[in-house]
C-alpha cells in the first residue's frame, strides 16, 4: 500500500516546530535534486556528497529558524540555498562543523551509502544488473558509481561520446523498468 | 519533468554539464519544485543506483561471473564469503546458505573459455524462464565461473527449489547450448 504524499506546506509547518520526521522527509525529498545539482558542478562522489549534506543542513537550519516564509515555494528556496553554496564554498566549509553539531541528526535519514535495511533493494539492483549486457553494466559502473563523464565512459568502452550518452540513459531506463517489477527469482 | 526528451536524457544532460546554462537554470527550477512535492522520480532513481551501486562495486556486484582473484580480494577485505564448489553434473545440490554469510560465491567448475559471450538462462522446472544472466565473466586462468552474489539475493533465489540452467555460448554470431544442469536447493 502506498501512503499518501504529505503536502509540502504541512511538512514545513511541522519542521518549523522542530519535528524531526518532517525535517527528515523534506531532506529525503530534496536530496536527489540537490545531488543532481552538485553532480553538474562537481566531479568526485565525495565532493557531491559533501555539497548535498551542506545544502540540507542549511535547509534544516532555515526551517528551524523560521526563514522559510512561503512553504509552497520551498523548491525554489532550496535551489537558492544550492546556488548560494555553489557561489561561496569557502565560507560554507568553515560553517560546516558547527552546523553538523547543531542539526546533523536530521540528516541521519539521508543515507550516503547503502544501509542494512536496504538489503532487498540491493538484491533487486544486483538481480537487474545481471540481466544487462556487460557493456551496459560498465556504463552504470563508470557513469553512476565512479562518476566519470561521457568522454571518459566513451574512451573506456571504445565508443563515441554520443553513443555513450544514448547508452547511459537507455541503460537507466532498462534498469528502472526491471526494478519496477518483482525480482526475477520471485516469479510465482 | 515535462521535457519531451527520452527518459533520463534531460537529467543526464543536466548533470553531465552538456545542457547549456540557460536551459539548466530552468531545468533545475523544475527539478527542485518537483522534489518539494515528492516527485523528481528520475533524480531519485539515479541517486538510488549511484548509492547502492557504490555498495555493490566493492563487493563484486558488477562482475556477474568473476575470478578466484576477485574472491580472494573479497576475503582480504574481511567479508564473510561462503564459497560453494560445484562440479559439473546434471543435477547440482548446493548446501544451505550460511546464516552469517554476506556474499555467496558459487564456483562452477566448467571451462567456458573460447567463446565470445556466455549467457545463462535460468528456468523453473516447468520451463518458465526466470531470468537470463547476460555476458557472464570467467576466471582468465582456468576458464571456470565464480558466480558472486550478495547473500540476501542468494537466499531469495534459493526459494526456487528446483531450477534448470542452460549455458548458452556464442562465437562468431552462432549460439549453442554447451551445458544444461538442474539445481535442487535444500
Amino acid at each position: 500500500m502506498t501512503l499518501p504524499v504529505q503536502p509540502v506546506s504541512a511538512l514545513v509547518q511541522q519542521a518549523q516546530q522542530g519535528l524531526l520526521p518532517a525535517e527528515s522527509e523534506l531532506c529525503r525529498r530534496f536530496v536527489p535534486a540537490v545531488r543532481a545539482f552538485a553532480r553538474r558542478r562537481l566531479r568526485s562522489v565525495e565532493a557531491v556528497e559533501e555539497f548535498a549534506q551542506d545544502a540540507l543542513l542549511a535547509l534544516v537550519e532555515a526551517l528551524r529558524t523560521g526563514r522559510v516564509e512561503d512553504p509552497e515555494r520551498l523548491g525554489g528556496f532550496v535551489l537558492g540555498i544550492c546556488r548560494n553554496l555553489a557561489h561561496d564554498r569557502v565560507r560554507q566549509r568553515e560553517r560546516r562543523a558547527l552546523l553538523w553539531e547543531k542539526y546533523g541528526p536530521a540528516l541521519e535519514a539521508v543515507p550516503v551509502q547503502a544501509v542494512e535495511g536496504e538489503s532487498y533493494e540491493i538484491a533487486h539492483l544486483e538481480d537487474c544488473l545481471s540481466q544487462l549486457s556487460k557493456r551496459a553494466r560498465e556504463v552504470v559502473r563508470l557513469g553512476y558509481v565512479e562518476a566519470r563523464d561521457h568522454d571518459q565512459v566513451a574512451a573506456a568502452l571504445a565508443i563515441s561520446p554520443a553513443n555513450a550518452r544514448v547508452l547511459r540513459h537507455r541503460t537507466l531506463s532498462s534498469l528502472r523498468e526491471c526494478m519496477s517489477k518483482r525480482m526475477s527469482w520471485e516469479a510465482a | 519533468m515535462t521535457h519531451s526528451r527520452a527518459p533520463f536524457e534531460a537529467l543526464d544532460a543536466y548533470q553531465s554539464g552538456d545542457m547549456p546554462d540557460a536551459e539548466a537554470a530552468a531545468f533545475e527550477e523544475e527539478l527542485f519544485a518537483s522534489a518539494a512535492g515528492g516527485g523528481a522520480e528520475e533524480a531519485r532513481f539515479v541517486d538510488l543506483v549511484s548509492r547502492l551501486g557504490r555498495f555493490l562495486e566493492g563487493r563484486g556486484g558488477f562482475d556477474i561471473g568473476s575470478s578466484r582473484a576477485r574472491v580472494d580480494d573479497l576475503l582480504r577485505k574481511g567479508l564473510r564469503v561462503q564459497l560453494i564448489e560445484l562440479e559439473p553434473a546434471p543435477v547440482l545440490r548446493p548446501p544451505p546458505i550460511d546464516d552469517d554469510a554476506e556474499i555467496v560465491v558459487s564456483h562452477i567448475r566448467q571451462d567456458v573459455r573460447g567463446y565470445d559471450r556466455i549467457d545463462v538462462v535460468v528456468e523453473k522446472a516447468d520451463g518458465t524462464v526466470l531470468k537470463t544472466f547476460r555476458d557472464i565473466g570467467w576466471d582468465p586462468i582456468d576458464g571456470t565461473v565464480y558466480a558472486v552474489c550478495e547473500a540476501p539475493l542468494a537466499r531469495i533465489s534459493a526459494r526456487q527449489k528446483h531450477i534448470r540452467s542452460r549455458v548458452i555460448a556464442t562465437k562468431d554470431g552462432q549460439s549453442q547450448t554447451i551445458a544444461v544442469f538442474e539445481t535442487i536447493s535444500p
